[in-house]
């Protein structure tokens, strides 16, 4: 099977009788998921797993049937790709009796009920009851407390020998090898998030589950990420009941964390998702129910956040609000127009308090408008504040409760995360992620800022999501102008080739930064410039045969936007100056150079040190150690950038790399633009390894405070610097505040980049 | 290559791998403790803690258990329980069940032909004696005619020849023509598969021998190996130019120490003669042979379970992603992802004499219709247990008259076709006159042991006189396939555990409370069924022929406490 055929090609097949068109190389569980709607029962493999099939419970076989007949031997359909004209059947009594005679073996050498069974969350007791063996029992209240077998068992238990001792040695995780089916879910998961702790070790009927070198678990290099406990389908993995710090909450406003028991009673979205009540039981605190009264921020456009909500009661309003400044602590940056000199910010000097009585309230779109304006109104069983989790960025709305008594349960991103397990929920996150990015997106440009809400919302069901891998061309100089982008994340390069041929970058431009509209109200037009991705870009694209179909339906508009694009066009272009000395030429490409090379544009707040004013003292890095617990966040090392060293420490990028994938949500942003690292992080080395820039370090076998326990010990962390908040009321950080030298500074990749564009277009 | 690291750690270190070792071999080859640690607990041949002084270790598979290597096992355990240094243990198949029983004793084989000789020599090693390693001779008697070259003439002219005519489809054309089948036990043609990987368009190719012998009574491939490597080295050189192999593997079982030293001087000899190498003979090809000695496990013969081996990682076959009904596994899915060329020794040894002597020759040494030749094995209850090339469709009952007939004179009670994969069936004239075959040979008359679900198979016959128990004899054959099953499935896994429970349990007369005929067809329906690989498909057949052939017994026992042997109901049975 060669590969590019697996791409192209579709194959027909039938299963149960039903005819169904797949991609080839589908495997037959999954294609018979769609067509008949019903998953094959399956124990080693689920549709809540992103892991790879291993087929190895068998409990998924299908008989592939031979011109009508049994094919012989069944096959794992998790497994078996789907092939031209084979016919499946995944129902009938012979795999029926197979599969419950599979599962009679395995229920024989399984405690009934175990750990999970108790809680009815066992997937094998689950089928043992599907499947007519087993029946659930319930305790005296009525509630239900596990199964027992319906009439006993030919089959004796597995001999105790083979069986391992039970493992209690970690403090969050407990192993039960009795109740283990060895189906390889946990090595896979373990593997899944680079931890590979976890192994099958030993032969036959004495394989077992092993950690690292057959350690016991408290002993091995496992990090407590959970991972295996979560994709455990039996009560062999199970939480031992140990609390990790989640989310704060105020009780005195009614606010509380969900028990489990709550959880699934009040999140509809967890009985769709089936996550296990282990799961749910380690996530207590990630989890929140929040009152809020009418016209109260449930979260602020501008600010980052590490959780999504969910309404529960009442409904709230999505404000996109603009202006140019605010409470949060977002830094501004100009619109690609406004530094060419098209467009002045309209600023009006005054530092806004926040509340929900503003005016004027921050956005990082080029544009001002003079009011909030709501632009949806969500109701109980919606979903907010998902795209932060997501993308990491900042919150592109604001949303307010409509009226008192508004209750909407807070969750964290690692929950969400977990929920997106399940792809049905997770399509249905993409598509409204990228359904309310168009939108807010849309509204936020400079030319659609003025139009009506009925004509944005054709043009943003007619847009669509690209996204550019970096150094992907986008669009190229002298191309016909064909799509209008807006960038929602990541940054673009914009060069502009001279007469002599040579290329000049002329800006680059990030977040929220749009170009090509001129191109689709005035024909013919060519690009001007070639425009490049830096880095992982995502932008919203609207091309023009789309936006002509809208624009015949709303022909007012269509003047009213050729009047503002022309606008633009009357005023000349800015173009690189052209009377600078080769030398000075020279000296512009190299900082370009070295500018995009060490992706200084990604940092908001980078620890610059002016080598010519440095005397080496140190006194930076001594006072970083002395602010933290004599473990320095930064070194005095890094690449220069003309006369600059840019230090090891964090940079805060626009993109953090290091917030994905931490198992436990411990590194985030809260509102502001500091990276943290809780206390409760497990050491797993994930954000340290994805930082590009090496500002994140683990120490191992450091002194540190557990705020859990209050305990003192010694323990694994990553360390991360904390920008400003270092010295609260100092409003430096202490390795600048230490700098007898004046070298120090904290700034933003933009301003350092201006600082010198600006000076050599001086000269 | 995992597992030559990991013995070469074991040989520096007294024969055991160190936690600290394991833990170095992690970092440097990048791959995870528990990985590392999942691939050498999983073969017998490593271990953690320094191992014992002396380690014995008794063979308990049929051939050797009905020459009382459960009755060794004991007596020696009396004279080794608490002995400082010394370890005793119960093991699978050696490959001398022709000198049952047989035991290893420090890593050494020994297989004497006698329970009482074998006890006293283990004593004195257990005294703390020395105990000279056994020497081994051939046991097969020559001339073979699987060796196409006679005396003085020149091996591998055939080589030669095609090399220098460029004729490679010579190879191919008299394979097809002599019919030439897996003769590792399938009996699927070798035709499809050589095929099959010649067409797979690939820059890099393997071929690979299968010589992981370690079925019980299975013993051919050790003669081969011993008697004409030269036809297992040109068969593969052959075969490997001809589908554009660059590399070769002889997966060879640890135990046949002798064989692999064989091997390895034979292919030293090859290359010095540049029929090895690179440009072979001026050809513009290359080909490099390697013996890989098994880290152990009677599964490793399973072909994908081998390639896994190779790979370093744990021996268990691999999940069919696509039909492979009328497809080799591992022509699409073989060693390191390439189009890999997997058959057993005597395939491959047999391809210098079809390509010499001409397809159509080789099928005409065949008899009754039958096709080629075969080399099987005798053992049991027979005077003179051993290994004979002969022609393929001589029957069961010339068979043992080659081996010196039945022991002790009695009288034949039942044998099994080929090891225990196949069903044992009783001693019936239409059964014992039928001629080994594979099942599907055109020519061919009826044939009573293919109708009842036997085959030639891997050639490897058991006689079992009167007053051998039946239930006894599929007890051991279900209790060595559960302990051989890898783990990786279920329904082998848990399957073949609760089977042998459940003779345990007729065996002891216990299962009285429902219908074990019934609970047994239904397990065995899964095993057959689900099971990823052929070990997990056919651990059903020894208890299942038994029921049906031998229903009395197995109703005495369960019944009437009886057992016509009377080894049933004596101490409590082993593990």
């Amino acid at each position: 099977m060669a590969e590019a055929q697996k791409q192209s090609k579709t194959v027909t097949l039938t299963i149960d009788g039903k005819a169904v068109k797949v991609n080839a190389g589908t495997s037959i569980w999954e294609a018979a998921r769609h067509a008949t709607g019903k998953t094959i029962p399956a124990l080693c493999h689920s549709h809540f797993m992103g892991l790879n099939p291993v087929g190895v419970c068998r409990v998924c076989v299908v008989d592939i049937l031979n011109k009508g007949k049994s094919g012989g031997n069944f096959a794992a359909s998790c497994m078996r790709e789907c092939e031209e004209g084979m016919e499946v059947l995944t129902l009938g009594d012979k795999l029926e009796k197979t599969r419950k005679t599979l599962l009679e073996v395995l229920l024989a050498d399984h405690k009934v009920p175990c750990e999970k069974g108790k809680k009815g969350e066992c997937d094998l007791e689950r089928m043992g009851v599907e499947y007519g063996l087993l029946k659930p029992i319930h305790d005296e209240k009525g509630e239900l407390s596990g199964t027992q077998w319906i009439k006993p068992s030919p089959f004796s238990p597995r001999d105790v020998r083979t069986v391992k001792e039970p493992d209690k040695s970690n403090f969050s995780i407990a192993i039960d090898h009795s109740a283990c089916i060895l189906c390889d879910r946990c090595v896979r998961a373990c593997a899944d998030v680079d931890n590979d702790v976890i192994g099958r070790s030993g032969k036959g009927w004495n394989s077992a589950i092993a950690f690292d070198n057959g350690l016991q678990m408290g002993k091995s290099d496992c990090v407590n990420c959970g991972e295996c406990m979560i994709n455990c389908p039996t009560g062999a993995i199970t939480y031992s009941g140990f609390q990790f710090k989640g989310l704060e909450i105020n009780p005195a406003r009614g606010e509380k964390l969900l028990t489990p028991e709550e959880m699934q009673r009040e999140l509809p979205l967890l009985s769709a998702s089936r996550i296990n009540y282990n799961f749910l039981k380690r996530s207590q605190d990630g989890v929140a129910l929040r009152k809020f009264n009418k016209g109260e921020v449930i979260c602020r456009q501008g600010q980052h956040g590490r959780t999504a909500f969910f309404i529960k009661q009442g409904g709230v309003t999505v404000y996109l609000e603009v202006g140019q400044e605010g409470a949060s602590t977002a830094k501004q940056k100009r619109g690609m127009l406004e530094r060419l000199g098209l467009f002045k910010p309209k600023s009006n000097g005054k530092h806004a308090t926040g509340g929900p009585d503003r005016d004027f309230i921050p956005i990082d779109a080029p544009i001002d408008l003079n009011r909030a304006k709501p632009i949806a109104q969500l109701t109980a069983g919606a979903l907010f504040g998902e795209a932060s989790c997501i993308n990491h960025q900042r919150r592109s709305a604001t949303v307010r409760a409509n009226g008192d008594d508004t209750i909407v349960i807070e969750m964290t991103r690692n929950f969400l995360d977990v929920l997106s397990r399940n792809r049905d929920f997770r399509n249905e996150l993409q598509r409204i992620y990228i359904k309310r990015g168009v939108h807010n997106h849309l509204r936020a440009s400079n030319l659609f800022k003025e139009v009506g809400d009925e004509f944005l919302k054709q043009l943003a069901e007619r847009s669509t999501l690209v996204r550019f891998r970096p150094g992907d061309v986008i669009c190229r100089q002298d191309d016909p102008a064909d799509a209008f982008y807006v960038i929602r994340i990541g940054h673009v390069i914009v060069e502009m080739e001279q007469a002599d041929g040579q290329s000049v970058i002329l800006r680059y431009m990030a977040q929220s930064h749009s170009f090509g509209e001129i191109g689709l109200l005035l024909e013919p037009f060519k690009r001007s410039t070639t425009c490049t991705a830096l880095d992982d870009v995502e932008m919203i694209k609207i091309s023009k045969g789309d936006f002509d179909d809208v624009m015949g339906e709303y022909p007012g508009v269509r003047e009213q936007l050729v009047r503002l694009a022309k606008s633009y066009t009357n005023k000349p272009m800015a173009q690189p100056e052209k009377t600078i000395s080769p030398e000075a030429q020279a000296h512009r490409e190299a900082i370009l150079g070295d500018f995009f090379m060490q992706e200084i544009y990604q940092g908001q707040s980078l620890l610059v040190l002016d080598l010519e004013r440095c005397t080496r003292c140190d006194e930076c890095v001594k006072a970083c150690g002395q602010t933290h617990n004599q473990i320095t966040r930064l070194t005095r090392d890094g690449l220069r950038f003309d006369k600059y060293l840019v230090t090891t420490s964090c940079r805060s990028c626009h993109d953090p790399k290091c917030l994905t994938h931490c198992p436990v949500d411990a590194i985030h942003r809260k509102e502001g633009l500091p990276i943290i690292i809780e206390n409760y992080c497990v050491g797993c080395h994930a954000c340290e390894e994805n930082c590009p820039y090496g500002n994140i370090t683990v120490h191992d076998d450091v002194h540190v405070v557990d705020l859990m326990t209050g305990q003192e010990g010694i323990g694994r962390r990553a360390m991360v610097c904390d920008l400003d908040n270092c010295l609260g009321e100092v409003e430096e950080p202490s390795c600048v505040y230490a700098c007898p030298h004046n070298a120090a500074e904290r700034i933003d990749g933009d301003k350092l980049f201006e600082r010198y564009f600006a000076g050599i277009e001086k000269k | 290559m995992l597992i030559q690291e990991l013995r070469e750690i074991q040989r520096r270190h007294n024969g055991h791998i160190p936690e600290d070792e394991l833990h170095a071999l992690s970092r440097r080859i990048g791959r995870s403790k528990a990985d590392i640690y999942g691939v050498a607990s999983f073969y017998p041949e490593f271990r953690f803690e320094a191992p014992p002084k002396l380690e014995i270790r008794v063979c308990t598979a049929l051939p050797c258990h009905m020459k009382g290597s459960e009755k060794l096992y004991r007596e020696l355990w009396k004279i080794v329980e608490g002995k400082e240094g010394v370890e005793l243990h119960r093991c699978p198949c050696l490959g001398r069940c022709d000198g049952a029983p047989a035991v290893t004793i420090n890593e050494n084989v020994h297989a004497i032909f006698g329970a009482q000789e074998m006890y006293s020599r283990c004593k004195s090693a257990i005294e703390g004696q020395e105990v000279r390693d056994q020497d081994f001779r051939a046991n097969a008697q020559g001339p073979f005619r699987t060796d196409p070259y006679g005396a003085g003439e020149e091996k591998y002219g055939t080589l030669r020849e095609i090399i220098a005519n460029k004729n490679y489809e010579r190879v191919v054309k008299e394979i097809e023509a002599g019919n030439l089948r897996g003769m590792g036990g399938a009996g699927k043609p070798m035709l499809r598969k050589l095929k099959q990987t010649m067409d797979t368009p690939s820059d890099k190719k393997y071929v690979v021998c299968n010589a992981d012998e370690s079925e019980p009574g299975t013993l051919k491939d050790r003669e081969i190996m011993l008697n004409v490597p030269h036809c297992l080295v040109e068969g593969m050189a052959m075969v490997a130019l001809t589908v554009g192999a660059q590399h070769g593997y002889i997966y060879i079982r640890h135990e046949y120490k002798q064989q692999a030293d064989f091997l390895r001087q034979e292919i030293a000899l090859a290359k010095r003669a540049g029929l090895l190498g690179k440009n072979i003979l001026g050809s513009g090809k290359d080909f490099e042979l390697e013996v890989f000695v098994s880290p152990g496990g009677y599964v490793m013969g399973e072909q994908t379970a081998l390639l896994e081996a190779i790979e370093g990682k744990r021996g268990q076959p691999r999940n069919q992603m696509v039909d492979m009904k009328e497809r080799a596994l591992p022509s699409f899915q073989g060693l390191w992802g390439c189009p890999t060329l997997l058959s057993n020794v005597e395939t491959w040894a047999h391809i210098p004499l079809i390509v010499k002597k001409g397809g159509e020759a080789y099928k005409k040494m065949g008899i009754r219709g039958c096709e080629g030749i075969k080399w099987a094995s005798v053992c049991g209850d027979v005077n003179k247990p051993g290994v004979f090339e002969i022609p393929m469709g001589t029957t069961y009952a010339e068979m043992l008259e080659k081996a010196g007939g039945v022991s002790k004179g009695r009288k034949l009670k039942a044998f099994a076709p080929s090891g225990p994969s196949f069903p044992f069936l009783p001693a019936t004239d239409a059964l014992l006159n039928s001629a080994l075959d594979f099942a599907g040979t055109k020519g061919a008359g009826p044939n009573a042991v293919i109708d009842a679900g036997g085959s030639v198979g891997s050639g490897a016959i058991i006689f079992l006189a009167e007053g051998r128990c039946m239930l006894d004899s599929a007890l051991n054959f279900t209790r060595f396939f559960r302990n051989e099953s890898c783990g990786k499935c279920v329904p082998c896994r848990v399957g073949s555990q609760k089977m042998v429970d459940l003779i345990k349990e007729l065996r002891n007369g216990r299962a009285k409370d429902f219908d074990y005929v019934e609970v047994i067809d239904s397990l065995a329906d899964v095993l057959k069924l689900t099971s990823i690989c052929g070990l997990g498909q056919v651990v059903h057949k020894p208890i299942q022929s038994v029921i049906k052939y031998w229903k009395d017994e197995v109703e005495d026992h369960l019944r009437r406490s009886i057992c016509p042997a009377n080894v049933c109901f004596s101490p409590p049975g082993s593990e």
